[in-house]
C-alpha cells in the first residue's frame, strides 16, 4: 500500500471511530432518560466514574421555558450494583431530591421479550411507594424481584 | 511471427490502476474488521463505563466482533476467489493468511478470557466455576469451547516449528478441522451476542457475511474445480521427457479454447490416483493458450514430482485455476526481461511466446547448471529466433558471493553483479522483470536488482515451490 493511502485510511478510520464513540455516548444518554411524571422527573444520565461519590447537580429541565427554581434543591444520585437474575442483569441509578426518591433510571435492563415495559411500571411504583413496598408486575415476577433487589441495594448507599 | 496480442495496454495509468485496485481490496478487508467495531461504539458500547465489569464486557464484545470479522477475512483469503486472486495472486494471499493466523488466535483468546471473567464477576464466583457454569448450562457455549480448542490445535500445528516436525499430510488433516471449528462457534454468537441481538441489522450483516464466505469457499475452493474437470474429462494426454530429470505432460480435454488461461499462470493439479488424489500441486503452464493442449513441465525433485514422471496417459486429472498474476496483466513497461532458473523456466517459456513484443523488446536470461539440464531450452531458442528476443543461457557452477550467477572465469577481471546484469539485459531499467526460480536464487537476484534501484512495481516474482 502506498504511504499516502495508508495515512488517509488511518485518518478516516480514527475519525470514524471517534464519531461512533460520540454517537454512542449521546444515544446512551437519550435511551436511559425515562419519562416520569412530576416536577423533577427529568434527570441526567449516568456520569462515568462517579458512582462511589454522591453527585450534586442543579436539576436540569427538559423545556427551556420552565422557570428556574430560586433555591437549588439537593439532588443526589447513586448507582446500584449489577443484579443478575434468571433472564439477565438489572442495574439502576436512583436519584433523591431533598431526601425523596425523584427518579429511577434503568442502566442495564435485561428481560425476556415483551417484559421490558415492566420497567416503566416498576419505576413509577418505586417513586409512588418511595421504596419497594408494592406488588409484583404480573407476568414479570423475576424481573420485579431483581428490580426490587436493585432498589434496595442502591438505597443502602444513601 | 507477429506479436500475438496486438492491443496490450501499458503505461503509468495502468500501473496506477493496478495499484489502486490492490489498495481498494486491502481497505475493504480492513473495513470489514472496522465496521462492527463502529456499530458497537455507536450503539453505546463504550459509553458510561465505570466498573471493571463494564470494561470487561466492552472488551468481550469488541474482541468477539473483531475476531469474527478477522476469521471471515482469513477464510476468504484462501477461498481462491477469482476477483481477489486476480489482483494479488494465490501466493500473496496464502502469505497473508499465514500472517493473520496468530493475531486471530490472540483476539479469540482475549474474547474467551474476558467472557469468563465477566461472567465470574457478575455471578460472584471464581473463574473455574464460571467456566463450568457457562459450559454446563449453555450447550452453545460448550460447542464454542470445543471450536476454540480446535482452533488452538490448528494454529499450533501451523507454526513453523511444528510444521517442520509433522508431515504435510498430517498438517493438512488438522487444518481441515478449522472448518469444523468455525461451524461450532456460530451458534453461541447468535444466541448470546448482545451486540448482535440488540442490533438486528448487525446480525443480518454477519449472517450475510457468513453465507457469502461459505458460498465462496464451497464453490471456488471445492465444487467448481471438481465439477469442471469431470464434465470436461481432463486426463493425461502425453508424457515426454524434456531434458534431464524433467517431463512435459499435456492434458487431454484442454484443446484450444476449452480452457482459458494467460501465459505465466498456474493450475492446482490433482492426479486422480489412489496415492495422490487428495492433494493438489501447483504447476505453471509451460506453453501458451494458442498452442493446443495445456502442458506442464515438471522437474523431478521429491516424492510426488518423482512419481508423476511415470504417470500413465489416460490418468484422470482435476484442474483448479488458472491462478497467479505473473502475467501481462501486471506489465506496464514497453520492454520485458524474463529471468528463469532451473524448472522455473516453465512460465517463462509461456511468457516468451505470448507477451506482446517487437523484435528486441524482450530479453531472456536462463540459468541452469549445465546445458543438458536446461529443460525447454531448445524451445526458448526457437521462439527467440522467430520473435527476435535476445536470449542468454547462463550455465556453470554457482558463484559463491552472488549465487544467482554462475562463477566468473578467473582469466578476466571479475565484474560487479549489477553491471553484469545490465550488460546481459541492457533495457532492464525500462522493463518489467519476470522472475521464476527457487527461493534462494530469487533472493540473490533481487539483491542485485536492488542495487539498480528498480521500482517494485516493475518486478514480478513467481516462486515455483511454496
Amino acid at each position: 500500500m502506498r504511504k499516502s493511502t495508508a495515512i488517509v485510511a488511518s485518518l478516516v478510520a480514527a475519525s470514524s471511530l471517534a464519531v461512533a464513540l460520540r454517537i454512542g455516548e449521546l444515544s446512551t444518554l437519550n435511551a436511559i432518560e425515562v419519562p416520569i411524571p412530576g416536577p423533577t422527573g427529568s434527570s441526567l444520565g449516568p456520569t462515568p466514574g462517579v458512582s462511589p461519590t454522591p453527585e450534586v447537580t442543579q436539576p436540569s429541565t427538559q423545556s427551556p421555558v420552565a422557570p428556574q427554581p430560586t433555591q437549588a434543591p439537593v439532588v443526589t444520585t447513586f448507582e446500584s450494583d449489577v443484579i443478575s437474575y434468571k433472564y439477565g442483569d438489572v442495574q439502576i441509578s436512583l436519584t433523591k431530591t431533598d431526601g425523596l426518591i425523584s427518579a429511577v433510571n434503568v442502566l442495564i435492563g435485561d428481560a425476556t421479550n415483551g417484559r421490558d415495559e415492566a420497567y416503566l411500571i416498576l419505576i413509577a411504583a418505586t417513586i409512588e411507594a418511595q421504596g419497594t413496598n408494592y406488588g409484583n408486575v404480573s407476568g414479570a415476577t423475576f424481573t420485579t424481584d431483581a428490580f426490587k433487589l436493585a432498589v434496595e441495594n442502591v438505597l443502602a448507599k444513601f | 511471427m507477429k506479436s500475438i496480442q496486438p492491443g496490450v495496454l501499458l503505461g503509468t495509468a495502468k500501473r496506477l490502476r493496478i495499484q489502486r485496485r490492490s489498495e481498494a481490496l486491502q481497505l475493504l478487508g480492513i473495513a470489514t474488521v472496522l465496521l462492527p467495531v463502529l456499530a458497537l461504539l455507536a450503539d453505546g458500547g463504550a459509553a458510561g463505563l465505570s466498573s471493571l465489569e463494564q470494561w470487561m464486557s466492552l472488551l468481550n464484545r469488541a474482541s468477539a466482533l473483531v475476531g469474527t470479522s478477522i476469521l471471515l477475512v482469513h477464510l476468504i483469503l484462501v477461498a481462491r476467489v477469482p476477483w481477489i486472486e486476480s489482483v494479488f495472486g494465490l501466493d500473496k494471499l496464502t502469505g497473508a493468511h499465514k500472517r493473520l493466523g496468530k493475531p486471530l488466535l490472540y483476539v479469540l483468546l482475549l474474547h474467551s478470557a474476558t467472557s469468563v471473567m465477566q461472567s465470574a464477576q457478575q455471578n460472584g464466583i471464581d473463574l473455574w466455576s464460571s467456566i463450568v457454569n457457562l459450559v454446563a448450562h449453555y450447550p452453545e457455549m460448550l460447542l464454542a469451547l470445543v471450536g476454540f480448542l480446535l482452533m488452538i490445535v490448528v494454529t499450533l500445528s501451523s507454526i513453523s516449528a511444528a510444521r517442520q516436525r509433522i508431515s504435510y499430510e498430517f498438517w493438512y488433516l488438522i487444518h481441515l478441522l478449522s472448518y469444523l471449528a468455525v461451524f461450532l462457534a456460530i451458534p453461541h454468537q447468535f444466541a448470546f451476542g448482545s451486540t448482535f441481538l440488540s442490533q438486528p441489522w448487525l446480525s443480518a450483516y454477519f449472517a450475510a457475511l457468513y453465507i457469502f464466505t461459505l458460498l465462496n469457499v464451497v464453490w471456488f475452493r471445492s465444487l467448481r474445480p471438481v465439477v469442471l474437470s469431470f464434465t470436461r474429462g481432463f486426463s493425461v494426454g502425453s508424457v515426454e521427457s524434456s531434458g534431464n530429470n524433467s517431463v512435459s505432460i499435456t492434458i487431454a480435454g484442454t484443446e484450444k479454447g476449452k480452457i482459458k488461461f494467460q501465459s505465466g499462470q498456474f493450475f492446482m493439479v490433482r492426479v486422480m490416483t489412489l496415492e495422490d488424489f487428495w492433494r493438489p500441486h501447483p504447476f505453471s503452464a509451460s506453453n501458451s493458450a494458442g498452442e493446443g493442449q495445456l502442458r506442464f513441465t515438471i522437474g523431478s525433485r521429491g516424492d510426488f514430482t518423482e512419481r508423476i514422471q511415470r504417470v500413465k496417459p489416460g490418468t484422470k486429472i482435476v484442474l483448479e485455476g488458472p491462478y497467479g498474476v505473473f502475467t501481462e496483466a501486471k506489465r506496464s513497461m514497453p520492454k520485458v526481461t524474463l529471468i528463469a532458473a532451473g524448472i522455473g523456466v516453465a512460465p517463462i517459456r509461456s511468457l516468451a511466446r505470448q507477451l506482446a513484443a517487437k523484435p528486441g523488446d524482450l530479453t531472456i536470461l536462463y540459468r541452469a547448471n549445465t546445458e543438458n539440464e536446461a529443460a525447454l531450452a531448445d524451445e526458448l531458442f526457437e521462439i527467440s529466433k522467430q520473435r527476435g528476443h535476445a536470449i542468454h543461457l547462463l550455465t556453470g557452477p554457482r558463484d559463491k558471493d552472488v549465487p544467482w550467477l554462475p562463477k566468473q572465469s578467473k582469466s578476466s577481471k571479475p565484474k560487479a553483479d549489477f553491471l553484469l546484469l545490465a550488460e546481459l539485459a541492457p533495457d532492464i531499467l525500462d522493463s518489467d522483470i519476470y522472475i521464476c526460480g527457487p527461493a534462494p536464487w530469487t533472493n540473490s537476484l533481487l539483491k542485485t536488482l536492488g542495487k539498480l534501484a528498480i521500482p517494485k512495481s516493475q518486478i514480478h516474482v513467481e516462486e515455483f515451490a511454496w
